[in-house]
């Protein structure tokens, strides 16, 4: 509750900033006060149950989500610094918009009631349906927005008539005693109904096939770093959301929607994969890559308990830490190149090393090659999933997982062999707090891929 | 058939009837209206299941607020009403006898009723109790909301203010 | 604690060497790469054959999973780590010969390389070996996609998704083990104290032949090869023919002859038949190369499948065998590799057609090349020849008509490998290669030591035997208990 508390209290700051004469120091402001946030959430709420108002949860599991998703506002806050923001004017705003945007992400993670649910998809979403269009000049990125809005709604209206079947069975929109009423009738038409829309709605917010088709247009569309927010803090919510939904309103998943989630799987990471093989702009790659990734995030969804959570834990921190430089990297090649087509890539090893580096490790990770962090992610999801009896679904995973070595490498092999020889451009080289950053970030993947054991320690305790 | 369920498909027929008006007319008037009536049989349904609150916020929030700004952007924007003419046969037979006929089934159906009408306590009215939900236990979604319509207003406040930019740096080039 | 150090003083020295910028970076990792073979020498000094694990250390890594950090030596593993010790140097001399670009990158990669190498030979976690495993190959695969040759984007994205398509499987075959283990723990002994039945056999023998016969690689799955061999630096080809190869054969050994010997009897024949028909193949194949860089690459793949035929047969001889020939054809092939680098060096070539007469210019050469061509088709007192003859036993105990159709590569090889020496050194003078100059004194002292290892290794093969014995008669034990057990 406090970390919701302060978290809206800095995006207000944020939006007056410029009358009251912030502007300035408005970034370094929100960064010490995001960072406090996380530090009193984790003073005050671990191992410290407590329902509040029996509308919001807040247990360890919440905890460690919001502490991962307030770390990837940091980050990306950090990362951004450089970009087009700085030419905005009103720049107080975008930075409101992210931290409101948090917010929801934060009440995503705990939720105990369903219109909590709403209100978080709904507070998460908006913002972010605006920051899409933020780059007024390109028309694309007007097009990502209505897009993003209009399929959006869409889905957020599928999810209030499940939510209404919900009711309507179980007289209820709280998830203690949804579950309480699921251990006791096993079968209504109206209650599969809700739960169904639900699962569904869902899928469209972690763009799972075939509800996917909004993400790449949308990704390509919207501006280089509110793409990155929303390929890695939104489905970093999305994902843990749903999660905490299944855990908490169903005390052993429902056979119809554990096949549904295993289907869903399945055809996202074969779509997912074999899309972004015939992509030839980076931006786009990373959309399908995020769909795939999607897909086998969705085989740890039907598996419960601590080792699932922590699971959950380790794959989706591999994933956001992962996903955040490569977009940095993305953004400083294409304000030089102009565009973000994988020719613009060439020669990137000789002109900035550091960025070519910090774009292979990512990419290796998000191949899942060990020594990186999404190796472990990659491992210990294929070793639930296959103690849990999904041992086709992991096959399917294998294979999609060879597809996507494809486009990942691609990148890399750009990246290292150019025809022309070409010297170092220091117009490319990042300012010292984003290399700061990016440093941190590429100590962390190899930390996390070489001792995953202290985040698999903490997700048991989730 | 019971009288709720006449009065339940009625309405059902006036919102979807009214929002596929909606959907094929190409004249911003029409479709106004039709948003009207479609938010109106809403009402109407809220109404019959009970949810005499929601029902009046239905009307005072979307009809009452909602719309009429809506006519009043529609009316500020409107360039010529012959752009959007649209031909429909009879159009003043149609247009007299479509609302005589609904008028005419909810009399015919609706004065029966009347004097069941009698005792005020047989559906209690839910805005006391729903008032004292909203204050009580469900205060965090009733704040969350209010997060929210800030977060709906600094949006649209951010989208509305650099089209002003945008118009003022064209003026200038001009 | 010997083992970790090898392990883990490349790494260090991997990150010293980049550091140490591009002028110095080759001295610093050859240097790092001598003091690695001092310390393997000094562990196979102390090694001691009969308690079979040598060097053992065990620690706890990712405790919430069992996983360990698990490593030690037995005679098996010795063997391999004194080969990727011996030959590191030599490959690197070899860089420095080729006068590589971004030289710190390259030999900081190459030490990475034998960090990986060398985990990947000693662990007793099965996912400390698949970790290395994986490990080793990303610096090979930069190594050949910066410093190969144009056509190195396309050989090398094949080879690479080649060798992943394997691993992954194998992963999945790891992890279902590692389930079926009733203390759910990834080390060697519970493993190998596994009883699966034949069904689940087959599966994990599956996955498990598909990743190391990939690597190896067996007939048809070694279309990768050639164009990677040729495509790579020089350098780069003799760590994937010298060391990389050698991890199939080593995974064989380690982890498919004890975990799943039923599947092993059932299907290793189709394994020894393909392996068999590689052989030949690639042997005709190696007739009609005009490079010989492609000509070596698939001779490469006549011996590996030779080997690898002598390990599927899962006798004493036949790995016994396996073990000292892959000593043998690591020595072998890094010094035919060195040859190849000498020669482009001198005449910018390596089209067979091309070249001629070399002998005239460069004598002291032309005894070097000789004798490496003659340890290569295996002749009497060189190093080849009794891992050979021992590998012909083994198969000949298995099937005697798959020997005689394998027998035929003794005549093929010393066909190939005898008439492209004649075309490249004997013959005329060629007066391209007029000012052709002999080797320097740096050259001949790289080439010394394999020279004489090539000679001490075929009169006294016992040195590699008797380290391996008490090792491989102890695997053989542990996998008739395995079989005995289900039956």
């Amino acid at each position: 509750m406090k970390a919701i508390i302060f978290t809206s209290a800095l995006g207000i700051l944020a939006m007056i900033s410029e009358i009251i004469g912030l502007k300035k120091i408005i970034l370094p402001l929100l960064i010490v006060g995001l960072l406090l946030t996380i530090g009193v959430n984790i003073y005050t709420e671990w191992n410290y149950t407590q329902v509040y108002y029996g509308m919001m949860l807040a247990d360890n599991y919440y905890v460690a989500f919001s502490t991962v998703l307030l770390s990837i506002t940091v980050l990306w806050l950090l990362l951004s610094s450089e970009s087009y923001l700085n030419e905005e004017y009103n720049r107080g705003d975008h930075y409101a918009l992210i931290l409101f945007s948090t917010v929801g992400g934060l009440l995503l993670v705990s939720f105990n009631n369903l219109a909590t649910l709403f209100m978080g998809v709904e507070i998460l979403s908006i913002p972010l349906y605006i920051l899409a269009g933020s780059d007024k000049n390109n028309k694309y990125s007007i097009e990502a927005s209505i897009k993003y809005f209009l399929l959006g709604s869409f889905a957020t209206g599928i999810m209030l008539l499940g939510i209404a079947l919900l009711y309507g069975a179980t007289g209820t929109f709280d998830l203690g005693l949804i579950a309480q009423y699921n251990a006791k009738n096993m079968d209504n038409t109206l209650y599969y109904g809700g739960t169904l829309l639900l699962t569904l709605s869902f899928a469209f917010k972690v763009s799972a096939v075939p509800f996917h088709f909004w993400a790449p247009d949308v990704y390509t569309g919207a501006p280089t770093f509110i793409t990155a927010f929303m390929s890695a803090f939104v489905k970093v919510a999305a994902f843990a959301g749903f999660y905490h939904f299944i855990q908490q309103a169903y005390l052993s998943i429902p056979l119809p929607m554990e096949n549904t989630i295993i289907l869903l799987s399945g055809a996202t990471i074969l779509v997912g994969n074999i899309a972004a093989v015939y992509q030839t702009d980076m931006k786009r790659i990373l959309a399908f890559s995020g769909i795939a990734q999607a897909g086998y995030l969705l085989l740890l969804l039907p598996i419960q308990g601590e080792l699932g959570k922590s699971s959950l834990l380790v794959y989706l921190i591999a994933y956001g830490i992962a996903n955040l430089p490569a977009f940095y990297v993305l953004y400083k090649v294409s304000r030089i190149g102009g565009s973000t087509n994988l020719e613009s890539f060439e020669g990137l090893g000789k002109k900035q090393p550091i960025l070519a580096l910090v774009l292979t490790l990512s990419m290796i990770s998000l191949a899942g090659l060990p020594p990186a962090a999404g190796f472990f992610g990659k491992f210990y999801l294929f070793t639930l999933s296959i103690n849990n009896g999904y041992l086709w679904s992991v096959l399917i995973a294998v294979i999609g997982s060879l597809i996507s070595i494809y486009y990942y490498f691609k990148v890399i092999i750009r990246m290292y062999t150019s025809t022309e020889s070409t010297t170092g451009d220091s117009s490319l080289s990042p300012s010292l707090q984003v290399y700061v950053t990016l440093v941190v970030l590429l100590v962390s993947i190899l930390i996390l891929g070489l001792f995953p054991d202290i985040l698999v320690s903490i997700g048991r305790l989730l | 058939m019971s009288n709720i369920l006449f009065f339940f498909i009625f309405f059902s027929v006036q919102t979807i009837g009214s929002a596929v008006v909606i959907l094929f007319t190409r004249n911003v008037m029409y479709a106004v209206t039709a948003l009207l009536s479609s938010l109106l049989g809403v009402a109407a349904l809220f109404v019959l299941a009970g949810a005499d609150v929601l029902g009046v916020i239905q009307i005072i929030v979307y009809i009452g607020g909602v719309l009429v700004l809506t006519l009043f952007g529609v009316m500020y924007t409107y360039q010529s009403p012959k752009r959007y003419q649209e031909s429909i046969p009879h159009k003043k037979s149609v247009f007299i006898l479509i609302p005589l006929l609904f008028v005419l089934v909810l009399l015919v159906q609706a004065l029966p009723l009347l004097p069941m009408i009698d005792d005020p306590y047989q559906h209690a009215s839910k805005v006391e109790v729903t008032g004292m939900l909203w204050l009580t236990e469900y205060l965090p979604i009733f704040e969350w909301i209010g997060f929210l319509l800030l977060v709906v207003l600094i949006g649209a406040g951010w989208i509305g203010s650099t089209l002003v930019q945008e118009d003022k740096s064209k003026g200038e080039q001009v | 604690m010997i083992t970790t150090f090898l392990i883990g003083f490349p790494l260090l020295a991997a990150l010293f060497v980049y550091l140490s910028g591009n002028k110095l970076a080759g001295k610093v990792a050859v240097i790092a790469s001598l003091l690695e073979l001092a310390a393997g020498i000094s562990a196979f000094l102390d090694f001691n054959p009969i308690i079979i694990w040598n060097f053992e250390q065990r620690i706890e890594w990712i405790s919430n999973l069992n996983i360990e950090y698990y490593v030690g030596m037995d005679g098996i593993s010795l063997v391999l780590v004194l080969l990727t010790v011996l030959l590191l140097p030599v490959i690197l001399i070899t860089g420095l010969l080729s006068k590589l670009k971004d030289t710190a990158a390259f030999y900081s990669l190459a030490l990475l390389m034998q960090s990986a190498l060398i985990g990947v030979f000693t662990a007793k976690d099965v996912f400390l070996f698949y970790i290395f495993w994986e490990l080793a190959l990303l610096p090979i695969y930069f190594i050949c996609l910066q410093w190969g040759d144009e056509n190195r984007k396309a050989t090398t994205f094949k080879f690479f998704i080649y060798t992943l398509v394997g691993s992954l499987f194998m992963l999945v075959a790891i992890i279902y083990l590692y389930l079926q283990t009733p203390d759910h723990s990834y080390s060697m002994e519970s493993l190998y104290s596994l009883r699966l039945d034949s069904i689940d056999q087959t599966f994990v023998f599956l996955a498990f032949v598909l990743a190391f016969g990939i690597k190896m690689p067996i007939f048809p799955l070694h279309t990768w090869q050639p164009a990677t061999y040729t495509s790579a630096p020089t350098a780069g080809t003799m760590l994937l023919s010298g060391i990389m190869l050698k991890m199939g054969i080593y995974g064989v050994i380690r982890w498919v002859i004890p975990i799943t010997p039923i599947a092993l009897e059932s299907y290793g024949c189709w394994v020894i038949i393909a392996a068999v028909i590689g052989i030949l193949y690639s042997s005709i194949l190696a007739l009609q190369q005009q490079n010989y860089k492609t000509l070596i690459a698939y001779v490469s793949i006549a011996h590996v499948g030779l080997i690898a035929a002598g390990v599927f047969s899962a006798s004493f001889i036949g790995i016994q065998a396996s073990l000292i020939q892959m000593f043998a054809h690591g020595i072998n092939v890094v010094g035919i590799f060195l040859i190849i680098e000498l020669i482009v060096k001198r005449t910018g070539t390596l089209e067979l057609s091309k070249l001629g007469g070399l002998r005239h210019q460069a004598p002291i050469l032309n005894v070097f090349f000789l004798i490496i061509v003659m340890a290569s088709i295996a002749l009497p007192l060189t190093n080849g020849f009794v891992g050979e003859f021992m590998l012909f036993v083994a198969l000949f105990q298995y099937s005697p008509i798959l020997t005689a159709i394998a027998g035929l590569t003794i005549i093929l090889g010393a066909v190939y490998m005898l008439s492209s020496f004649q075309k490249i050194m004997l013959g005329d003078v060629n007066p391209n290669y007029s000012h052709v100059q002999d080797v320097t004194l740096g050259e001949a002292l790289t080439l010394v030591p394999l020279i004489a290892l090539i000679i001490i290794m075929g009169i006294f093969p016992n040195i590699v035997l008797e380290q391996t014995e008490a090792s491989v008669e102890m695997l053989l034990q542990s996998m008739q208990k395995t079989v005995s057990s289900i039956n």
